[in-house]
C-alpha cells in the first residue's frame, strides 16, 4: 500500500481476549501500553509524547473527591487536592493530555470534544463535576453510564495531564484560547456550580 | 417534502465540481449496462413471503423481506381521514428503530437501552398494558454502543418473542405471560461487543448477530434452539475456515474468494482478530434453497492502511445453510473497505428478469451507493447500479464483481480526502426498504451525504473505539440530506424521488392500499402515493422518527398503521445523546450534517398507532 502503510511502533501486538472475559479487560495489548501500565512512571511515555517538563514528586489520585453538590448536615465540598494546581491551566500538560487523549481512544468516543458515544466536552455540562481532581475521578474510577475505568491502566500523572486537556475543552485557558483574553480559572477551591451549604 | 420525477441524479450536482466530473460518467455507464428491459416485474420470493395473516411477527414482515402488507382498507383515497388511535410511552427517550410487532391481538415493542419489553393488549380500548419484561443490561453497555443505544425489535415464533441485549444476551419470553424462558450470553462489553439486530428466526433456530465494527470485535451470526436456547452453531467473519464454517459446500462465485483460510490471509498477521465484520443489520430466507441470507459490516478499523489486504470476509454477503451454518457462497460488495461501507443493509428476496430470463434474485441497497442484485443461487453479481450519488468508486465490474475504486478518494494518513461521497454511513445504512408486488417498486429510504475523511494510527485498546479516522460528514449534491426512492428493479433506476430535507432514517413500509409510509428525522409520519409519490397525508409526532412502520389487522377487523417516533441513531446522536454541534466530528463526523437536529426535535419514545375514524 502507501508509504504511510506501516505497523503501529513498536509493531502491533495482537490482543487475545480472555475467553471468559470477565475482569481481565482483555488487556493483551500493546507493548508499550503494558510498559506504561507496569512502569507508571513518566518515562513510559507513547511515541510521539514528550515527558512533562517537571512532574509533580506527589502523582498520586486525588483523595476525598465530591461527585455531588449535597452534603447532609451543611458542609462545603473538600477542598481540591493541591496537586490539581500544577496541572490545571498549564499548557504543557494539557498539550500532553491532547495527545494520550487520541492515544487512549478517548476521542473515539468523545470526539475532539462534541461527544459521541461518550458525552460532550466541550459544553461545561459536567454530569459528575468539572473541577479537575472530580475529572481525574470520572477517568480513574469510571462512571456507570459507559465510562470505562482507567485506574492502574495508565500512570495517574497521564490522568492528572488527561484531565486538565478535558477540562480545558470547556475553560477558555491561555493554552486553548489563542489570542482572545483567556477567562480567570474558577477559584481552585471551589468549582463553579457548587453551591455551599445552607446555613 | 420536495418531489421530482426521476432524473439522473448526477445531473443535479450543485456543488463538488471535481465530483460531479466523476459522477456523469458513472451514472452513464451503469445506465448504458442495463438496456430497455420488458415490461415484467418483480415478484417477491412466493415461498418466503407466505400468506399475509394481517399480523407482523418479525421486523421483515416475511423471510423474503418485503415489508409490504396485504391490508388495503387504508388507500389514497381515504388515507387522508387517518387519525392517532392510540399512543403509548415507552419512557426511553433514545433512537428508536424497532418495529412493533402484532401477534394474536397483542402488540409487542421493545426500547432502546434498556431494552424493555412491552405487551399491549389490542383487544380493549387504548391497548392497555398487558406485561412489562425488563432485562436489566449493564449500564455499562452504552459506553460501547457505537451509535445510539438502539435495539431493531423483537421476531416472534411459536409462542415466544426472541431479542437481544445491548450487553451481549439474547433472551426468549413467553409472549403471554411476559416471563423469561431463557436468557444466552453471548458476547463480552469488555471487547466492545453488543448486540443491537433484530433476531429471525429460521426452522427452530434464532439468528443473531454481533455490533461493535468501531471497537475491533470479531463479527460473527450465531444460531440458538429456540426452545432451549442453546448454541447451534456460530459462524465468524473473519479467520480460518473452520471458525468462519467454510466447507466442502462453500462455491463462491469469483475466484478471488476461492481459497484456504482467506479469512487469515487477505489480513496482516493476526489483524483478523480485530477485524470487524460484525452482523448488526438484516437477515433473508430462502425456503425453497434452504439458504439464509445476510451482510457483514466493515472491517477494523477504519484507517485502512492498518489493514492492507481484501479482509475477508468482511462487507460483504454469506448465504449459509440454516441448519448447519455452512457457507454456501460469499460476495464481497467492498473488497479492502476504506470509507465505513458495511454490507449489512437488508436483503430482499425477489424473482425478477434479468436480461430476458427470470432469475432468483436477492436486491441489497448497499452502503456504497449501488443497488446490488445477486443471483441467490450462486452468488453471481447481476446488476449494480447507483441509487445516489457516488465518486468513491467508479462502478462495479460485472465480470470480477469487484468495485472500481477511484484512487482520488482513498483515504490517507494525516491527509484529509474531501467530498467524498457516499458518507461512512453509505448511500443508505440500516433503514430498510419495502417491496410491493403491486407496483413492482423497491421503495427506499435513504441519505444524500458526503464527507471529508483523514485517517489517523489508531491504537487496538479492548474495550476502546477502534476507528482511526477523523469525519466531517455534509449534505451531497442538492443540499437535501434525504430521499425516498422508488428503485424499479428490472430496469435498474429509479422511477421517482421524494426529496426530504433530513436524512430518512426510518425504514419503509408498502401497502396493498397503494400507499407508502415513512417518517422523517423531524417527527412527520408521511403517507404517500406508492405509484408516483405524492405526499397524501402526514402528522407530526413528538419526536424525530427512525423506526420502522408496520401495518396490522385489529381484532376489530380495521387496518392499522404503527410506528415508533423516538429521535436518535447515528443521525440522531447528536440529540439523543446531546451532543455539541460546534464539533463536526461528533458521533464518528455524523454531527457534521446535523448541527440543526436540536432545533428540529427532541428526544423521545412513543408508539403511534393510527386508524380511520370507525363508521
Amino acid at each position: 500500500m502507501s508509504s504511510h502503510c506501516r505497523p503501529l511502533s513498536p509493531p502491533r501486538s495482537p490482543l487475545i481476549p480472555s475467553p471468559a472475559g470477565g475482569g481481565g479487560l482483555g488487556w493483551g495489548l500493546l507493548p508499550v501500553l503494558a510498559v506504561m501500565v507496569l512502569a507508571a512512571t513518566a518515562q513510559a511515555q507513547p511515541a510521539g509524547v514528550q515527558p512533562p517538563v517537571s512532574l509533580p514528586s506527589a502523582q498520586a489520585a486525588p483523595r476525598n473527591v465530591a461527585v455531588t453538590t449535597l452534603f447532609p448536615g451543611g458542609g462545603s465540598p473538600p477542598s481540591e487536592d493541591p496537586i490539581a494546581r500544577v496541572y490545571q491551566d498549564n499548557s504543557r500538560y494539557i498539550n500532553d493530555g491532547k495527545r494520550l487523549f487520541g492515544w487512549y481512544n478517548c476521542s473515539g468516543c468523545h470526539a475532539n470534544g462534541g461527544g459521541g458515544m461518550g458525552p460532550a466536552l466541550t459544553d461545561n455540562q459536567w454530569r459528575y463535576g468539572g473541577r479537575l481532581d472530580q475529572i481525574f475521578s470520572s477517568i480513574a474510577q469510571g462512571r456507570p453510564n459507559g465510562m470505562p475505568h482507567w485506574a492502574g491502566k495508565i500512570p495517574d500523572a497521564q490522568i492528572w495531564e488527561l484531565a486538565a486537556f478535558v477540562r480545558s475543552l470547556s475553560v477558555p485557558t491561555p493554552a486553548n484560547a489563542g489570542n482572545t483574553a483567556a477567562k480567570p480559572p474558577p477559584p481552585k477551591s471551589e468549582a463553579p456550580g457548587v453551591q455551599t451549604a445552607p446555613k | 417534502m420536495m418531489r421530482a420525477m426521476w432524473r439522473p441524479i448526477f445531473i443535479r450536482c450543485a456543488k463538488a465540481a471535481a465530483a460531479l466530473a466523476l459522477l456523469l460518467p458513472v451514472g452513464a455507464v451503469a445506465l448504458a449496462q442495463n438496456p430497455a428491459q420488458p415490461a415484467q416485474k418483480a415478484v417477491p420470493e412466493a415461498a418466503a413471503v407466505g400468506k399475509d395473516d394481517g399480523q407482523w411477527t418479525m421486523a421483515e414482515k416475511n423471510y423474503a423481506a418485503t415489508r409490504y402488507s396485504s391490508l388495503d382498507q387504508i388507500n389514497g383515497g381515504n388515507v387522508a381521514k387517518l387519525r392517532p388511535e392510540f399512543a403509548f410511552s415507552t419512557g426511553v427517550n433514545r433512537g428508536e428503530e424497532a418495529a412493533p410487532l402484532v401477534v394474536d391481538s397483542t402488540m409487542y415493542i421493545v426500547t432502546a437501552y434498556p431494552n424493555d419489553l412491552f405487551a399491549l393488549d389490542l383487544t380493549k380500548p387504548g391497548a392497555p398494558l398487558k406485561w412489562e419484561y425488563q432485562p436489566h443490561p449493564d449500564a455499562g453497555s452504552q459506553g460501547v454502543a457505537c451509535c445510539d443505544v438502539v435495539n431493531r425489535g423483537a421476531a416472534y415464533s411459536d409462542g415466544k418473542l426472541f431479542f437481544n441485549t445491548l450487553d451481549d444476551n439474547t433472551v426468549a419470553v413467553d409472549a403471554k405471560t411476559g416471563k423469561e424462558l431463557w436468557k444466552t450470553k453471548l458476547g463480552d462489553i469488555n471487547r466492545g461487543e453488543t448486540m443491537t439486530m433484530a433476531p429471525l428466526v429460521v426452522k427452530g433456530k434464532v439468528l443473531v448477530g454481533n455490533s461493535g465494527g468501531e471497537f475491533g470485535v470479531r463479527g460473527w451470526i450465531t444460531a440458538l434452539d429456540a426452545n432451549s436456547g442453546k448454541i447451534a452453531w456460530r459462524a465468524y467473519s473473519t479467520g480460518p475456515d473452520k471458525d468462519v464454517l467454510i466447507g466442502a459446500d462453500f462455491k463462491p462465485f469469483y475466484k478471488q474468494d476461492k481459497g484456504a483460510d482467506l479469512g487469515v490471509k487477505t489480513w496482516p498477521p493476526q489483524a483478523w482478530k480485530t477485524g470487524g465484520g460484525t452482523v448488526w443489520g438484516w437477515i433473508a430466507y430462502d425456503p425453497d434453497l434452504n439458504l439464509i441470507y445476510y451482510g457483514t459490516a466493515n472491517p477494523g478499523p477504519w484507517n485502512q492502511e492498518q489493514r492492507p489486504g481484501d479482509n475477508l470476509w468482511t462487507a460483504g454477503v454469506f448465504a449459509r445453510d440454516p441448519d448447519t451454518g455452512a457457507a454456501k457462497w460469499f460476495y464481497q460488495t467492498f473488497p479492502h473497505d476504506e470509507h465505513d461501507y458495511d454490507g449489512v443493509n437488508e436483503i430482499i428476496l425477489l424473482d425478477m428478469p434479468v436480461n430476458g430470463k427470470v432469475r432468483k434474485v436477492l436486491l441489497h441497497p448497499d452502503r456504497d451507493g449501488y443497488m446490488y442484485v445477486l443471483d441467490r443461487a450462486t452468488g453471481e453479481l447481476l446488476q449494480a447500479h447507483p441509487y445516489g450519488p457516488i465518486n468513491s468508486t467508479k462502478g462495479v465490474d460485472l465480470k470480477t464483481g469487484r468495485p472500481i475504486v477511484n484512487p482520488e478518494k482513498t483515504t490517507k494518513l494525516g491527509q484529509t480526502v474531501r467530498d467524498i461521497c457516499p458518507t461512512a454511513s453509505g448511500a443508505k445504512d440500516w433503514q430498510p426498504s419495502a417491496f410491493s408486488p403491486r407496483t413492482g417498486l423497491v421503495y427506499v429510504p435513504h441519505e444524500n451525504l458526503c464527507m471529508d475523511w483523514e485517517d489517523l494510527q489508531v491504537n487496538y485498546i479492548a474495550g476502546t473505539p477502534y476507528v482511526g479516522a477523523n469525519v466531517v460528514m455534509k449534505p451531497g449534491p442538492g443540499g437535501n440530506r434525504g430521499f425516498l426512492t422508488a428503485w424499479d428493479p428490472v430496469a435498474g433506476k429509479p422511477v421517482w424521488q421524494d426529496k426530504e430535507d433530513l436524512p430518512v432514517w426510518s425504514g419503509a413500509l408498502a401497502t396493498a392500499g397503494d400507499l407508502v409510509f415513512y417518517g422523517t428525522m423531524d417527527g412527520w409520519f408521511k403517507a404517500i402515493d406508492a405509484k408516483t409519490g405524492g405526499l397524501k397525508w402526514q402528522f407530526k409526532t413528538g419526536s424525530g422518527i427512525i423506526g420502522q412502520p408496520v401495518a396490522y389487522k385489529g381484532p376489530d377487523g380495521r387496518e392499522y398503521i404503527a410506528v415508533f417516533s423516538g429521535v436518535g441513531g447515528w443521525a440522531g446522536a447528536i440529540v439523543a445523546g446531546n451532543l455539541d454541534p460546534k464539533d463536526p466530528t461528533a458521533a464518528l463526523g455524523f454531527v457534521g450534517a446535523m448541527a440543526d437536529l436540536k432545533q428540529r426535535t427532541a428526544p423521545g419514545g412513543t408508539v403511534y398507532v393510527f386508524a380511520l375514524p370507525s363508521s
